[in-house]
């Protein structure tokens, strides 16, 4: 896909227009839109990391995937409790589990 | 009343719609008007980069800077043209035919996150700590992943973007937005400009973009020697 010098693909480009051109020392320069960079800046810190600690999850769950003992539920509060049970159909809290003939009646 | 200095460009260049042209022997400005207690805003930018985008593709054109602001026609002669004139002449002999293209190629980032998992040697360092939380920890080695993916992207985008570089006079990284974006401009002869839109149009393995052309903002000449009234 490409964008031609329209103004939808102009205004990716707008950045280079603050920090590069030249300077001619005689005239006046205004100091302008300081603040929305700013803004800009303290929101790229912050997709940083969220971005981090995502990634790093990412390897974990990769480690897990290449040595086999990937979870059945991805969270990993629950990874403990997971592996020691016998895998099972997760049942929603408040729902009544469907008769099954072959099972032993439930505990009450 | 004042005007807003967008670039310089030869005096033979035909005046452009929607700014004005103020001559000065062999060269020109291009200004636009900024109405009495108007501060530049983003309007005016895109409307800068819109007009000399237009204009490169007819002629050299050095940008100036966002915010160059001259009281008058007569200033602009005398404070910006005359003085720098032999600076001007070099810079415009130097681009005449040239045009700058930023393309941007993004990589999808599990695909990247894969790669980087299975050429990483040391993968055991990401695993599940037991015990207390530490969230520096966890940063560092997060950031070591976003590295590794950007180390990834930029040796793919180069891979693609061979063809453009072998007819590039010039090439530079542009700041970087997220470890699985490239972006990159390109210096380009004018008569390039196709191929390369076509190319990029036809890239498979990421969504590429083109945009240009554009005046050479990323690729001015460093200080001349007879710099006087220059600064960077």
């Amino acid at each position: 896909m490409t964008a031609p010098a329209s103004g939808g693909g102009l205004a990716d480009a707008l950045n280079i227009l603050l920090d590069k051109g030249l300077v001619i020392d005689a005239t006046i320069r205004v100091s302008i839109i300081g603040i929305e960079i700013l803004s800009i800046e303290a929101r790229i810190v912050i997709a940083s990391v969220d971005t981090y600690i995502r990634y790093l999850e990412a390897m974990q769950r990769l480690n897990a995937v290449s040595s086999g003992t990937a979870p059945t539920v991805a969270h990993p509060v629950t990874h403990g409790i997971a592996g020691a049970l016998p895998a099972s159909p997760p049942i929603p809290v408040g729902a009544v589990p469907a008769p099954v003939a072959a099972a032993p009646p439930a505990n009450p | 009343m004042s005007l807003l200095l967008y670039g310089v460009v030869r005096a033979a260049h035909p005046e452009p719609e929607g700014c004005r042209l103020v001559g000065w022997r062999d060269l020109a400005v291009l200004a636009g008007v900024l109405p009495a207690g108007h501060s530049p805003g983003e309007a005016d930018a895109l409307a800068q980069l819109r007009v000399l985008s237009t204009v490169v593709a007819q002629g050299p054109v050095v940008p100036l800077r966002f915010g160059t602001i001259a009281a008058d026609e007569d200033a602009v002669r005398t404070d910006v043209l005359a003085p720098a004139a032999a600076g001007l002449r070099t810079q415009l002999d130097r681009l005449d035919g040239l045009v700058e293209v930023h393309v941007y190629l993004r990589f999808d980032e599990d695909t990247g996150l894969r790669a980087v998992h299975s050429t990483s040697p040391d993968t055991r360092r990401f695993s599940v700590r037991r015990g207390p939380i530490d969230i520096q920890a966890q940063l560092r080695l997060g950031e070591l992943v976003s590295d590794r993916l950007t180390a990834w992207r930029t040796a793919r985008a180069q891979e693609l973007l061979a063809p453009i570089t072998a007819v590039a006079r010039d090439s530079t990284p542009l700041p970087d937005r997220d470890p699985v974006e490239d972006r990159r401009a390109f210096l380009l002869p004018r008569d390039r400009l196709a191929s390369a839109r076509t190319l990029v149009a036809k890239l498979t393995g990421a969504h590429a973009e083109l945009v240009g052309p554009l005046p050479a903002y990323s690729f001015l000449a460093a200080r001349p020697e007879r710099a006087s009234r220059w600064g960077w």
